[in-house]
């Protein structure tokens, strides 16, 4: 606090002149750690960088015969073609917004029932409920679709339980706002015991020192939920976050192909189906690229954001980088 | 001890939460079951009961029956474990190293690696890759490309990231190598995390079957999944499918794909509890730290 | 980095200089990943380049070779090769979508043996998740022998951009003389700047117009004898089952009929403005010979006002949009089998076959529909005759258009472009040679059962089964004639049944600009339609709709259709 401005300035070149010289001796010193770190740094360059070309299909026009170097440059074209469609707009915004209300309840929802969870107190029953709720995550939206399109439907048991309690019938599958509650709750319901596992797995690293000083204490369970395991599983939420918010951008194409129908286009129409639909049976390879290429580049932009954020909010670097 | 801390109030949500949990098993065991009574019936269409039409086992005999079935079985329990334990030494090692903040050239590996979850090649260079490296039609091209999974290294180096550094003070000062207490130390308390990563690896491939598509030519390389799949896919409403049909084959019925299903989930349900534990104990940082 | 520890400990006020120090050093890093990852790509680029340019090179030099070779021959048309007499052994390359076959599986040695090849497989299978033809083609690894299914777009850019190699007019004639005959009636859908790229299967099912089946349990029970034959005898059996209880479960749970009923009435109504799957369309010929899209015709107006009304009182199924078939296998209508409508015309004829002898369980529709629901009675009806006269359900095409059609590489030589003709040849004229490609051997893979027909046994039952067995891995085509010889009861079955008039698309090719401007197109017709039908939209705003669909591209494709055609006819 005492301290001049000229003062840290000389401080701040001396520290840099030491940390040059420390660098080196760092890295003699962590020598081992960069060996260790070799194996897996070939394999990025090998199998992720080497294949790396293959995004200029994308900027050019692919040719069957010619293979991806040999095809000719078109330059933007295949961008073009992509914003020149007509639907073209009404597809990413719902993707995006499908994409933001899935991680606004699809996120949240696998950390509270990680924490609930946790708060059962009868172990095998805690055991019974987490092997069933992951169990959705190995049953293929091709067996599911049918099932949703029988559960929800018109004449379905949901509306039958509805007409049961006085409640008017409601179409899920052909109005298309409902369709995207549909959406989102199927994704829930399939993701959240698979998705859950992370957290579970933070919450069991937890110190249960910790917990024994809160009941000395005389904190109940859910305080000690709240002020215990919440934050100290907070780190792992935030990369979690961090990561899936990528996603925004991509949509679960098995999943709207097998439960849409063209009543629900306007809004459930998204960039996956639409790409399939404009033919990649038509074996457009470039087109598919472009589009491709362009959601990584939003994706990126989202996480690059939302790590910024993360780095900003919290000092302890819990970002990616 | 920790009854004579309960109050009212954890007595009230043990109850509603219990009941919420019970929902919970209830919502997401449904399908299952009713897949289940639908492998068990000698009718394909029982909507959506749970109770089996006209009790039988054929269907379980018929997949049995199938040669390929148990030619995938294995297959997929082979790649299964080489990938999974080749994936986690080489990623719990890249993963140390990243945890490191004061390591030179940190930001640089982690934007390396990050780079790669956004910007890919596609489809037809990784398969020519694959060509060019010799791996076509081994087990080596369904292991190798899936190595790493940038999203789980991440995960699991956050995790390192936030172990008290204390822990391996005492070992350095002893002279211990890196790799000792990486060993030693690092990944025994990681275990909850290290669990995680062996059941995402290990379902990964276990679920996979496209690579298999790709890379693999011979009959006795398939995998479960791709059997399993060209048995669950046939006659469904895609197209695709639809154009292939002729007139001479027979569409394998809804009760035979649902045995299939169940035979290829059993395996995982088996394993699953060894790898729970990891799940729903607690670890005692403390008693490691002394 | 050190300098961070030092900074935290220093106090609160160094966290300023600690963040300048983060940020720059992290500039500094990005600019360094940048240019080392800017250098890994011009080298890994680099790299392949020159891989797959050699390659290149290679593959148009065959290429050269291969159309220079089919042009001296057709110099001296007169002396074309003699018939070749199987006395050398070829290698031929064979693409399929199947699994692959066992080591020595029995059906391919036998193959190998009877035309002294060497069978080569390579699996074509696509999926939603990614082309393995695409990738197999790009990547230099073409099949001698592929084919195309139902999917014109794909044919026009195998030939666009270079892999087909064309199959010469009189090749055909002398090295496949009755393969010939059947393709004549095809081979204009086949050319591309007059020369041949593909020989087409033809499929009998498609000669028959898809279904018109009513429950007649439910007309009985109504007090309906006849089974309905005009749009207003129609209407009344759909109104009764809608509002009568034709269930008699005494609840209100019945529709008149779902999706697949609509197309029997726009039918009535001269047209049909969607297909079955959303790859096909409608073109019809107008009265000045002009080809015309289904959808935009003024007639639709007339049946969308049926519709619509019907849809108000209660006789269509609310949630018909979302198509009868709910899983499983996509033919069977599960609204139907389940009580929910009493007309259906989903799948194909032979779906829904009953048993034509005793020990037999009918088509795979109708098996699941006497399970589900013993008790249901079908009856055959013909597509009902509107108020111009009009009448009819949805046709395939029987050849180009909705059959395979077999397409060779260009790098496939003359040899061995003649024999696969005669391979081809042979597979259409000797039953027992195609029995061996489509069954697998007599008494391992097949019997004949007691009525007399060829079953697979049930070891053999499926795909995944007898793909590895070696059966159905060559490309081969199935002749009318020789469908018809395989299942004489079936066809005379539906001889008897759907002997009634059906639409055909005239339109048989890509249009060039289809990719781009149908996908938009297609979904506008669909949301007019469905609103117009479900009253979210009233009945006038058709013509808006046939206004936007010219102006959004319409006009390109119904220009270039006729292009098409008026091309075709010379």
């Amino acid at each position: 606090m005492s301290r001049t401005v000229a003062e840290k300035k000389i401080n701040f070149k001396i520290k840099n002149n030491m940390k040059k010289h420390s660098t080196w001796k760092k890295v003699i010193s962590y020598r081992q750690l960069y060996l260790m770190a070799l194996p897996a740094f070939i394999y990025y360059v090998i199998f992720h960088y080497i294949p790396i070309y293959g995004v200029t299909v994308a900027f050019k026009d692919f040719s069957f015969v010619h293979g991806i170097t040999g095809s000719e440059w078109v330059g933007l074209e295949y961008f073009k073609f992509m914003f020149s469609g007509n639907a073209f707009y009404r597809v990413f915004s719902n993707t995006f917004i499908l994409g933001i209300l899935k991680i606004c309840f699809g996120f949240p929802i696998p950390v509270i029932f990680a924490l609930l969870l946790n708060e059962i107190r009868h172990v095998r029953f805690k055991k019974m409920i987490q092997t069933t709720s992951y169990l959705p995550h190995f049953l293929s939206w091709v067996i599911l679709g049918g099932m949703f399109l029988q559960i929800f439907s018109i004449h379905g048991p949901l509306n039958a339980l509805f007409e049961f309690l006085g409640m008017e019938k409601i179409s899920f599958l052909t109005n298309p706002q409902r369709f995207r509650v549909l959406l989102v709750a199927t994704h829930i319901w399939k993701s959240m015991g698979w998705n859950s596992i992370i957290f579970l797995a933070a919450i069991a690293s937890i110190d249960t020192q910790m917990y024994e000083a809160a009941v000395i204490d005389g904190a109940g369970r859910i305080k000690r939920m709240i002020h215990i395991t919440l934050p100290s599983i907070l780190p792992i939420i935030i990369i979690m976050f961090i990561l899936s918010v990528g996603n925004i951008i991509k949509d679960d194409f098995d999943q709207i192909f097998n439960l849409y129908n063209p009543a629900v286009y306007s809004t459930a129409d998204v960039i996956s189906t639409y790409v399939y639909r404009q033919g990649l049976e038509q074996m457009n390879f470039s087109y598919a690229a472009a589009v491709d290429l362009f959601k990584n580049i939003i994706a990126l932009i989202l996480v690059f954001t939302s790590n910024t954020i993360a780095n900003k909010l919290d000092d302890e670097g819990y970002g990616i980088w | 001890m920790i009854k004579q801390g309960r109050l009212k109030n954890d007595i009230v949500f043990e109850v509603i939460n219990g009941l919420i949990m019970m929902l919970v098993v209830v919502v997401t065991v449904y399908p299952f079951l009713n897949i289940i009574a639908l492998s068990f019936s000698k009718t394909t269409t029982i909507g959506l009961s749970l109770l089996p039409k006209e009790f039988t086992l054929i269907n379980y005999t018929r997949v049995i029956e199938n040669n390929l079935i148990w030619v995938g079985l294995q297959n997929t329990i082979i790649r299964v474990i080489v990938g999974t334990s080749l994936t986690l030494i080489v990623m719990i090692m890249f993963a140390y190293t990243l945890s490191k903040k004061d390591l030179p050239g940190r930001v640089f590996l982690t934007l390396f690696i990050v780079f790669t979850m956004f910007f890919d090649g596609g489809l037809i260079p990784r398969y020519i890759l694959i060509k060019n490296l010799h791996l076509m039609n081994t087990m080596w091209a369904l292991v190798l490309p899936r190595l790493i999974d940038t999203f789980a290294l991440i995960v699991m180096r956050n995790y390192m990231m936030s172990l008290p550094d204390s822990l391996e003070e005492s070992a350095k000062i002893d002279g211990a190598s890196y790799f000792r207490i990486l060993f030693s130390i690092i990944a025994p308390i990681s275990m909850p995390i290290i669990a995680t990563v062996i059941l995402w690896t290990a379902v990964w491939h276990w679920n996979a079957w496209f690579d298999v598509l790709l890379y693999i030519k011979d009959y006795d390389k398939m995998v479960l999944q791709y059997v399993l799949r060209r048995i669950v896919i046939e006659g469904a409403s895609d197209t695709m499918n639809v154009m292939m049909e002729s007139v001479n084959e027979i569409v394998p019925a809804e009760s035979i794909k649902a045995a299939a299903i169940i035979f290829s989930t059993i395996p995982i349900l088996i394993v699953y509890p060894f790898l729970q534990k990891y799940f729903v104990k607690g670890i005692m940082v403390g008693s490691l730290k002394g | 980095m050190i300098l961070m520890v030092c900074c935290r400990k220093a106090g609160s006020d160094a966290i300023e200089i600690k963040n300048i120090r983060k940020e720059g050093s992290h500039m500094k890093t990005f600019k360094l990943f940048a240019v080392l990852l800017l250098t890994i790509v011009m080298l890994v680029t680099g790299c392949n380049g020159k891989e797959s340019n050699t390659g290149t090179n290679n593959e148009s030099q065959s290429d050269k070779g291969a159309s220079s070779g089919a042009q001296s021959e057709k110099n001296n048309e007169a002396q074309l090769p003699e018939a070749d007499d199987f006395s050398e052994k070829i290698d031929l390359t064979f693409a399929k979508v199947a699994f692959p076959p066992k080591e020595n599986a029995p059906v391919i040695k036998k193959l190998e043996e009877l035309y002294n090849i060497n069978f080569g497989y390579i699996n074509f299978e696509r999926t939603k998740e990614g082309d393995l033809v695409a990738l197999k083609i790009a990547s230099g690894e073409v099949p001698d022998v592929f084919e195309v299914v139902g999917n014109m777009v794909e044919f026009n850019q195998y030939y666009k951009q270079g892999i087909l190699r064309s199959i010469p007019e009189e090749y055909l004639k002398k090295y496949a003389p009755t393969v010939y005959e059947t393709q004549k009636k095809y081979l204009k859908y086949l050319k591309f700047e007059g020369e041949i790229y593909g020989i087409c299967g033809e499929r009998l099912n498609n000669v028959y117009p898809l279904n018109a089946i009513w429950r007649k349990d439910w007309l009985d029970r109504l007090g309906i004898a006849k089974v309905p034959e005009t749009l207003e005898e129609a209407e009344k059996a759909f109104y009764a089952f809608a509002k009568n209880d034709p269930d008699d479960n005494g609840k209100q749970d019945t529709y008149g009929l779902g999706k697949s009923g609509l197309d029997m009435i726009f039918g009535a109504y001269g047209s049909i403005p969607w297909g079955p799957w959303e790859q096909y369309w409608l073109w019809q010929k107008d009265d000045n010979g002009q080809l015309i899209y289904s959808a935009v015709k003024p007639e639709m107006k007339d049946a969308l006002a049926v519709l619509s009304k019907w849809y108000k009182d209660g006789v269509i199924d609310p949630e018909f949009i979302v198509g009868e078939n709910k899983g499983g296998y996509w033919a069977v209508s599960t609204d139907f089998v389940n009580n929910k409508i009493g007309f259906t015309g989903l799948a194909h004829f032979y779906h829904w076959m009953p048993p034509l002898r005793e020990g037999e369980s009918g088509g795979p529709v109708y098996k699941e529909l006497k399970i589900a629901n013993p008790d249901a009675e079908l009856a055959y009806g013909k597509p009902v005759v509107g108020p111009n006269g009009h009448s009819g359900t949805w046709q395939y095409q029987v050849g180009v258009g909705a059959a395979e059609v077999i397409v060779l590489s260009n790098k496939v030589s003359d040899k061995q472009l003649i024999r696969y003709l005669q391979i081809l040849e042979n597979q259409v004229t000797n039953e027992d040679n195609r029995m061996l490609v489509e069954y697998g051997i007599k008494d391992v893979h097949w019997e004949f059962n007691k009525n007399g027909l060829r079953v697979r046994k049930a070891d053999y039952e499926n795909r995944e089964r007898y793909h590895p067995e070696g059966i159905q891995l060559l490309n081969s085509i199935y002749t009318l004639e020789n469908s018809r010889k395989e299942h004489p009861e079936r066809y005379a079955w539906g001889d008897q049944h759907y002997d009634f008039p059906g639409y055909r698309s005239e339109l048989v090719a890509a249009l060039p600009s289809e990719s781009k401007l149908r996908p938009d197109l297609d979904l506008l017709r669909d949301e007019y339609y469905i609103s117009i039908i479900t009253g979210q939209k009233p009945l006038d705003d058709f013509d808006k709709f046939v206004k936007k669909w010219y102006e959004l591209g319409g006009d390109t494709l119904t220009k270039e259709a006729n292009d098409w055609y008026s091309n075709l006819e010379q």
